[in-house]
């Protein structure tokens, strides 16, 4: 596991929920990890965020193959939140304000 | 093949265990305590791991972050850990199977607790995607590896009883009672 993390480039809104607001100053992205496995990330996504399958499968794909996603945008204490309940599961997740 | 040991339920999961396999269940979620107890158990790497950055591009409120999460997640933790001994029971109860319904709420308790110490287990043995860890019965690592291996069959059990249309995974081990040296002796 690096030390560094690259924080990456949040260009595209990825999470369609609808409480989301469109003017939020927090994402929160998923690390791609050797670990966690497919199923159990597409699990977690689904049941902490209600994502239908497809949407939790896509997202995951995108973990997988890009290295990151952000799944969630938030006030702070709602990303932290979120953080929060993804460390929970052992999924490696960080916030990071939305430039 | 081994029969398996969680099925879906309306509600929740049905667990069945024999007396054996609930003993050795027991073994692993105590495992997970002596985890909670020493989260470096197993060293600094899987110890980091263990409770991740929030905040890499604020050192302040990482700190904030980690102080009242260690203290968060440690209790969330040994919650779950309450909450799968309540159907499973404790060690020492070599008699004892169980065949009980867990609800869906409680199912995430058990599925947080086998994946943290798989993903404990993972971390230590330096898994990496797509590639064999090449560990045979011969290397030092091999009960760790094993333990991983099982918990892997287990979680992949435990979401296929969640969500049987979901099931991606079809492998089966054979004995997966087999009693492993203790990985985190």
């Amino acid at each position: 596991m690096t030390e560094t993390i690259t924080l990456p480039d949040i260009e595209e809104e990825q999470v369609t929920r609808g409480d989301v607001e469109t003017d939020v100053p927090w994402v929160v992205v998923v690390w791609d990890d050797p670990v966690n496995t497919m199923s159990y990330v597409v699990h977690v996504f689904q049941h902490l965020f209600g994502f239908s399958r497809a949407k939790a499968t896509k997202l995951m794909l995108a973990v997988h193959t890009e290295g990151k996603a952000a799944v969630a945008h938030g006030t702070r204490e709602k990303a932290e939140h979120d953080v929060n309940r993804l460390h929970a599961y052992g999924l490696w997740a960080t916030m990071q304000k939305d430039r | 093949m081994a029969r398996r040991p969680f099925k879906h339920h309306s509600g929740g999961v049905l667990v069945r265990l024999d007396a054996a396999e609930a003993e050795h269940l027991r073994s692993w979620f105590d495992e997970l305590e002596t985890l909670l107890d020493d989260p470096t158990v197993l060293g600094s790497d899987v110890a980091r791991r263990l409770a991740p950055v929030a905040y890499p591009d604020d050192p302040l409120a990482e700190d904030e972050y980690q102080q009242l999460n260690a203290i968060f997640m440690s209790e969330e933790r040994r919650e779950a850990l309450r909450t799968i001994r309540q159907v499973l029971g404790e060690s020492g109860e070599p008699g004892r199977g169980v065949r009980a319904v867990v609800p869906a709420d409680d199912v995430e308790a058990w599925l947080m607790s086998v994946n943290h110490l798989r993903l404990a287990l993972g971390t230590w043995l330096g898994v990496e995607q797509n590639v064999d860890p090449g560990v045979g019965p011969d290397d030092p690592r091999f009960p760790h590896y094993a333990g991983y291996m099982q918990l892997s069959w287990l979680l992949e059990e435990l979401l296929t009883a969640v969500d049987p249309a979901a099931a991606a995974w079809e492998g089966e081990l054979d004995g997966w009672t087999e009693v492993f040296d203790d990985p985190l002796a």
